[in-house]
Formats: structure tokens, sequence, C-alpha cells
């Protein structure tokens, strides 16, 4: 319990302007393997990093349960119609065997990938991402714009809840009956826009209050300054060096 | 309908950030000539974005399942060009919060979402320049029909055609084909949902079909 806690320290201390683009590039590299040769290598990688972490399996599990709908789709499709040669024919469907080995390439990379991004996400703190983000160079309308979002995704949400608290306590009752529901689920939506979008006036005023966009926010940003500790910069110049083995592993055994 | 990470090769990952970062300035800098000002564009797309992301957990029954509305064609009618920005920065919440879509491939899924939002909002306003209540639900469920399909079709072709080698064309063509033909009742509802909104929204407060 000790030593995961120690794990999880260091990656939420691994400062963000590293980790971020380092794991990114390592994502954006493993999507890019190919080779049935080097497919082992990616799980490794991640689990690798998965345990470092020291994140909670339950939380890999729950992440899965979004992308497994499409995998079956996509893997089922390369099974049915990808090569020419029948690995096991049942009744009239045949099944290829270049199609199951590209299925099961495509499992191994859609896992591994999506892995390193549960590490990355699930441990970047979110105090100071935002200055952290626009000092990485990303716009600052598109930081400003993800920041608020995130901000009115919860004030939203409650005023939602509300709204389906209030109905229930009004009597109403979901039931079967579609157009019943269509009447209700309308408005509800129409509502929820409109007060929307009073509410991004109501918003714009107070930022002008605050004076945004005056460049006084602009110098927010200097207070979350960069601290890179020189294990920060050995463990990620370590994941982008993976990340340039693997791609250069991938163009060289294609050449073989 | 959102692709996961791993699932389309790096190359078209990198493509698909490059033209997701090239439309985003496009539809900005349009954004910008409408709003005039940047404290404007940048509280209506956030609290926009934020709205469309709690109406999407509003669930439409299509028996025998219940599904979540799309919301495509109806936030390219409500936010015009802000609605692509306004997409990317929902997909980017629902690849943290839920796991939906990916961050390498984010690009890609912004591409299809936003692109069918802005391609349904032209539909939107080319099929309602004549005022009139039944105009405007027409173009409504027209627009709410095609950002559905659109996003169906962009998705589909980005997952079949960058499939590993090995499968014909033909194969690759009616799995495209069949895969937004499944998503056909999806499609309808999302139309008929686009168009009330639409309509309930022109009875209340008709100021906001003009904005964007």
């Amino acid at each position: 319990m000790k030593a995961e806690s120690v794990r999880m320290i260091f990656f939420k201390n691994w400062e963000t302007s590293l980790k971020i683009p380092s794991m990114f590039f390592l994502m954006m590299s493993m999507a890019f393997i190919r080779d049935p040769a080097l497919m082992p290598v990616l799980p490794v990688i991640a689990l690798v990093l998965f345990v470092s972490s020291g994140l909670p399996l339950s939380l890999f599990l729950s992440r899965f349960r979004a992308p497994v709908l499409i995998l079956l789709f996509v893997s089922v499709f390369l099974i049915l119609f990808s090569g020419e040669e029948v690995l096991i024919r049942i009744g009239p469907v045949s099944l290829k065997s270049v199609g199951a080995i590209l299925a099961l390439n495509t499992c191994v990379r859609v896992l591994s990938v999506i892995t390193v991004g549960i590490v990355m996400v699930n441990t970047t703190p979110l105090s100071g991402l935002s200055g952290k983000l626009k000092r990485m160079r990303i716009p600052h309308l598109l930081v400003d714009i993800g920041v608020m979002t995130g901000r009115y995704i919860m004030v939203i949400g409650e005023d939602y809840s509300r709204m389906k608290t209030a109905r229930k306590l009004r009597g109403y009752i979901p039931g079967t009956n579609i157009s019943r529901r269509f009447k209700v689920a309308i408005p509800t939506a129409a509502t929820m826009l409109i007060r929307g979008f009073d509410q991004s006036e109501r918003v714009f005023n107070a930022m002008c209050m605050r004076g945004y966009g005056s460049g006084i926010s602009g110098k927010e940003n200097g207070s979350f300054p960069i601290k890179t500790r020189r294990l920060d910069v050995l463990v990620s110049l370590a994941v982008v060096a993976t990340s340039l083995f693997i791609i250069i592993l991938e163009f060289t055994v294609e050449t073989i | 309908m959102h692709i996961p990470d791993g699932m389309v090769p790096g190359d078209i990952c990198v493509a698909g950030l490059a033209g997701a970062a090239a439309l985003t300035w496009f539809c900005v800098k349009k954004a910008q000539s409408t709003y005039k000002d940047t404290a404007r564009l940048v509280s209506r797309a956030s609290v926009m974005a934020a709205v469309f992301f709690v109406v999407s957990w509003i669930h439409i029954p299509l028996p025998p399942v219940s599904v979540h509305p799309v919301l495509a064609g109806l936030m390219g009618i409500l936010l015009g060009w802000i609605s692509f920005p306004a997409i990317l920065t929902g997909l980017f919440f629902q690849a943290v919060m839920f796991g939906h879509g990916g961050f390498t491939t984010i690009g890609i899924n912004s591409l299809s979402m936003g692109g069918a939002a802005l391609l349904a909002r032209g539909l939107f306003v080319l099929l309602q320049r004549k005022s009139g209540e039944r105009k405007i639900l027409v173009a409504g469920f027209v627009a709410g029909f095609a950002g559905v399909m659109m996003a169906v079709v962009f998705t589909c072709s980005f997952l079949i055609l960058t499939l590993p080698e090995y499968i014909n064309t033909k194969t690759e063509i009616s799995s495209i084909l069949g895969m937004s033909a499944a998503h056909l009742p999806l499609a309808l509802a999302e139309g008929v949902f686009t168009a009330l909104v639409v309509r309930f929204i022109l009875r209340v407060r008709p100021d906001m079909l003009l904005v964007a």
C-alpha cells in the first residue's frame, strides 16, 4: 500500500509540461506499429507504465467499457473479410487466418495505447493545468474554452439533476410511451439550451468585469512556474527514447 | 461512434490532428468576425459546449433500446462556426471522463463530428431561407438527420478505409453502407428531436437562431 502511494506520488509530481508531451508521443508511436513481430513490446511498455503508476485495476477495467463494442466490430470484420486463406470454416462462414492476426494486432495496440492514455490522464493533477498547457504553447483560446467547459459541465449537470428531481416530485414517471417521453425530453433539452445561452451572456459580462483579454489574466500564468527536476527530465527522455526505438524498429523490421 | 486510441494508423492520427487544428483556426477566425469580442466567443463556446455535453445525457426512446442524442446538427444550428471548437472540447472531456474516443484520435473524431455539424448548419441555413414554422421544422429535421448520417459516414470511412490491406474495396464500401444503414433509425430520431427543439426555441427565444 505504501509502495503504491510512493509510485503514484512520483507520477503525480512528474512535471506536467514534460509528462504530457512525452506520453502523447509514446501513444502516437504505438499507433504507428503494424508489424506483428513488434506487438508483444506494446503491452509490456503499457504494463510497466500502468504498474509503475500505482493506479487501481478497477479504473483500468472501467475505461475499457466504451471502446469494447467498436473493437469487437472491427475484429469480427477483419476476421471475416481480411485475406483469402481460411483458418476455420463454420457452416457458410469462413474465418480468415490473416484477419485473425490483424484482429489480434488491433486489440493489442488499442489496449496498449488506451492504457498509456489512462496513466497520462489519471496521474495529471488539475490544479494549475491550464497555466501549464498555455506554457506548452497550446492556443490560449482553446485552453480557456476547455477550462470553462469543465467548470460549467459540473454546474449545468447539477441543474439537470435538479430538473429531474423536480419532475419526479411533481409525479412524472418516465414509462415506456415514446411520444410522452419525447414530450418531456424536448422541452427539457430546449430549456437547458436557452438557460445556457443566457448564462453565457452573464459569463461574458463577468469575464469583461474581471479584465479578460486585457492582458491582466495572462500574467496569472506566471503563478504556475515549471518545476523541472532531474528525475522528471530523465524519465521523460526514457519515454521519448522508447517511443523512437519502437518507431525505428517498426521501419527496420519492415525493410528486412 | 468515436474511434478509440490505437484503432487507426499513426500517420492518419497525425493528419487528423493537423486537419482539426487547421479547421479550428479557420472556424475561430470566422467566429471572431461574428462575435467581435474574444471573451464573448469563449463564454458562448464553453457554456454551450457544457450544455450540449449535459443534454447528450438525455435519452431518446428508440425501441427496443434507448439512445442518447448526438446533437451534431443542433450544435451546428445554434453555434455556427464555434460548433467545431465546442465539439473538439466536448470530445476531449468525453475521452477524459468516460473513455469515449481517444487523445490520438481526437483530430479524426472532431473532423467527423465537427465537419458534420458545419455541413448540417449549411443545410439548415439553405433550407430555412423562407421564414415560417413549417420550413424551420423541416430544416431542423434535415439538419439533425444529416448531422448524424454524415458523422456516421465520416467515422466509418476513417475506420474501414484505414484498416490494413487484404480487404477488397467492394467489401469496404458495402460495410460503410451497411453501418450507415444501421444508424438510420438513430438519425431519424435525432432529426425529429432536433426539429422539435428548434421549433421550441423559435417560439420562445427566436434570437438564438439568428446569433450564430
